[in-house]
C-alpha cells in the first residue's frame, strides 16, 4: 500500500502535494514521465492527482494476447484507456491496480473476459466496438457499473449478442447511449431495444442512425426522461429525416426532447419550415447540411421555446438570408451560423423577435457589405458576445481597414 | 484609508491597507464572514509566516492589488508558463528556499494569482528536465532502489498526451 506520508526528503516534501499538483499541471504530459521517475513523493503526487490522470491515455499495444501472466511494462495512473486489436485472455493480477483508476474505456476489435468490466468499478464512460466476449461456461453476471453514464456500442456484422446481454445487467443509472452504425440482423435489433428498455427510466440521450427499423422498435418503448436526440447521417443521399413519418412519430411520442442534432440532406430549409411545427417545445437544435446543392433560402421559422440555433452548411451553395425570411424565436439567446449569405438586412428581419439574443458566431460567411454588422450589432441589444471569422464582402464599400481586420479575425 | 493589523509567527506587527489584505482568500474570509472588525485595533494572527516572507508578500500584494479578476482558466486546456509578466518575474529571482517560503505562505493565504506565478516558475525550472536534472535543480534524493527507476521509465513508454 503506497502511503503519502513516507518519510522523504525534505526538498520535495517542503511544498505540500496539493502546490506539487498546480505545478505539474503546468507541464506538458509527456514530462510527467521524469517526473515520476524523480522520487517515491513525486510518483504519489501524479498517482494522487485526478487532474493529472485525466490528462495520460493509455493505450495498449495492438495485435497482443494478453494472459494471466501478462506484466504491463505499463500503469502511469491515468483515467483513460484504449484497448484494440489485441485479445484479452485473462485479467489477471495486472488490470485490477489500473482498472481502478480507469474511468473511461475504448474497446476496439477486441476479446475481453467479463473480469475486465467487472474490475473497472469507476467506469462512467465506456466505448464497445465490435468487440467479442470470452466466456468459458455459463455467462454470470454478479456486479453492476453504477457509475456508468455513457456508452457506446457499435455490434458489428458477425457481432457478439452476448455482450448487449451483459450491458443489460451491468447498467443501473445510463443517461447517454450511443448506437454506432446499423443494424443487420433481427437479433442484434432486439438486444439494442431491449438494452434501452433496461436503462428506459434513467437515459436522456440517445445518438443514432435514424433508420426506420430501429425507430420502429424503439417506438414500442416510453423513455420519460429523453432530452437530448443526435440523428446521425449513414450516407450522403440521406432522405429529410422530417420526411419520414416514424421519426416524426417517434419525436412526437417523446414530448421531453429539448434538443435535437441531425445532420441531414440538402434541402434544409424544407426541415427549417417543419421543424417548428413538429417539434414545437424545443430548446436546442443543431443542424449540419451536407452538400447543398441547391440555393437555400431561410423560410419562416416560429419556434417559441428554442434557445440555441446551430445551422452548419458546410459544403456546396449558401443558405441565404434576404429580405423574405421571418423568424419568430423570442427566446432566442445562442446563435451559430456556418456558411450563409446575408442579403440586405435579412439576417435582422430573421432575429426581429430575438432581443434577448446574447451570443451570435457567424463564420465562413458572406455579407454584401461591412456596413451591415455595424447595423446588425446595433439592432441586437442584449448582445455580450459576436464571434465573426472568415467573413467575405461582397461589394466592396470602402471598409475602413483596421475595423475589417477586427471583424475577421475576432 | 481603513488598515488592519497582521502579526506574523515571530511576532512582527504590521499595518496593511485593507484592500492589499484582502488579496489574501483568508483574510477576507476572516474579515467578511467571520466578521473579525478591524477597527478593534487586534492584530490577526498568521502563525503559519514568517515576517520576511510577509514582507515580500505585502510588496507583491501592493503592486497587484489592482488587478482585474483573472478569467476562469479551463480546466482541461495546456496552461501556459510563458506569460509571467517582468514585474513578477524580476519580484521571484529569490533562492530556492525563498522561493518555497513564498509558495507555502501564498498557499496559507491562499493568494491564488500569487501562487499561480510561483508555479509557472517552478515550472519552467522542471520543463524539458530528466529526473536526474530534477534531483539536482531541488536537491532531490533519488529513492528508489536500483532496477526500479528503470521499470517506470519502461512504463512511460505507455503514456500519451491526451489529444481531446
Amino acid at each position: 500500500m503506497e502511503t503519502e506520508n513516507q518519510i522523504l526528503h525534505e526538498a520535495s516534501s517542503y511544498l505540500p502535494s496539493e502546490v506539487w499538483e498546480k505545478i505539474f499541471l503546468y507541464l506538458p504530459t509527456d514530462q510527467l514521465g521524469s517526473i515520476r521517475q524523480t522520487c517515491h513523493y513525486f510518483k504519489n503526487v501524479v498517482r494522487h492527482c485526478r487532474a493529472l490522470r485525466d490528462r495520460i491515455h493509455l493505450h495498449f499495444p495492438k495485435h497482443q494476447v494478453l494472459k494471466k501472466g501478462y506484466t504491463p511494462h505499463s500503469a502511469p495512473p491515468a483515467s483513460t484507456a484504449f484497448i484494440m486489436h489485441t485479445t484479452i485472455e485473462d485479467t489477471g493480477l495486472w488490470w485490477s491496480p489500473m482498472g481502478v483508476m480507469i474511468t473511461e474505456l475504448v474497446l476496439v476489435a477486441c476479446e475481453f473476459p467479463l473480469d475486465l468490466l467487472r474490475l473497472t468499478p469507476k467506469l462512467k464512460t465506456l466505448t464497445l466496438r465490435d468487440v467479442k466476449l470470452r466466456c468459458s461456461g455459463p455467462l454470470e453476471v454478479n456486479f453492476e457499473l453504477r457509475e456508468l453514464v455513457k456508452l457506446a456500442v457499435e455490434v458489428g456484422r458477425e457481432g457478439d449478442l452476448a455482450v448487449l446481454i451483459v450491458l443489460e445487467q451491468i447498467i443501473t443509472g445510463l443517461k447517454v447511449l450511443e448506437w454506432i452504425g446499423k443494424i443487420s440482423r433481427s437479433s442484434h435489433l432486439h438486444g439494442l431495444v431491449k438494452l434501452v428498455a433496461s436503462a428506459q427510466d434513467t437515459l436522456d440521450e440517445l445518438v443514432f442512425h435514424p433508420h426506420s427499423s430501429i425507430i420502429v422498435a424503439l417506438l414500442q418503448l416510453k423513455l420519460p426522461k429523453l432530452k437530448r436526440i443526435t440523428f446521425k447521417a449513414e450516407y450522403f443521399g440521406q432522405k429529410n429525416f422530417l420526411d419520414e413519418p416514424e421519426i416524426a412519430e417517434f419525436v412526437r411520442a417523446h414530448p421531453t426532447i429539448e434538443e435535437l442534432k441531425m445532420d441531414n440532406k440538402p434541402a434544409c430549409n424544407k426541415v427549417l419550415s417543419q421543424i417548428g411545427h413538429v417539434l414545437p417545445q424545443l430548446k436546442r437544435f443543431d443542424m449540419q447540411v451536407l452538400f447543398a446543392n441547391e440555393q437555400n433560402a431561410m423560410a419562416s421559422l416560429t419556434m417559441l421555446h428554442l434557445q440555441s440555433l446551430n445551422l452548419t452548411n458546410l459544403l456546396g451553395k449558401w443558405l441565404q438570408f434576404d429580405s423574405n425570411c421571418v423568424g419568430n424565436l423570442p427566446s432566442l439567446k445562442e446563435l451559430h451560423l456556418t456558411g450563409v449569405q446575408v442579403q440586405g438586412e435579412g439576417l435582422e428581419r430573421f432575429l426581429h423577435q430575438s432581443t434577448n439574443l446574447e451570443y451570435l458566431s457567424i463564420k465562413q460567411s458572406r455579407f454584401e457589405r461591412w456596413s451591415q454588422l455595424p447595423a446588425l450589432a446595433l439592432h441586437l441589444k442584449s448582445l455580450v458576445k459576436l464571434e465573426l471569422d472568415n467573413i467575405v464582402f461582397t461589394i466592396n464599400d470602402q471598409c475602413p481597414l483596421k475595423l475589417r481586420m477586427i471583424f475577421q479575425g475576432a | 484609508m481603513s488598515t488592519i493589523k497582521l502579526e506574523t509567527s515571530d511576532g512582527v506587527k504590521f499595518t496593511v491597507k485593507t484592500q492589499v489584505a484582502k488579496c489574501s482568500g483568508t483574510i477576507r474570509t476572516m474579515l467578511e464572514d467571520i466578521g473579525i472588525n478591524p477597527q478593534d485595533g487586534e492584530a490577526i494572527p498568521l502563525s503559519n509566516v514568517h515576517s520576511t516572507i510577509l514582507q515580500k508578500i505585502l510588496v507583491w500584494a501592493e503592486h497587484h492589488v489592482d488587478d482585474p479578476e483573472p478569467p476562469r482558466e479551463d480546466a482541461d486546456a495546456a496552461k501556459r508558463t510563458d506569460d509571467i509578466c517582468s514585474w513578477d518575474e524580476d519580484f521571484l529571482k529569490v533562492d530556492q528556499r525563498t522561493l518555497f517560503d513564498v509558495m507555502l505562505a501564498a498557499n496559507y493565504l491562499d493568494m491564488k494569482q500569487l501562487i499561480a506565478v510561483c508555479c509557472k516558475t517552478v515550472a519552467n525550472m522542471i520543463k524539458g528536465k530528466t529526473a536526474d536534472q530534477i534531483r539536482r535543480t531541488f536537491n532531490i534524493e533519488n529513492d528508489f532502489p536500483p532496477g526500479e527507476e528503470d521499470k517506470i521509465r519502461l512504463r512511460n513508454q505507455f503514456c500519451e498526451e491526451r489529444s481531446r
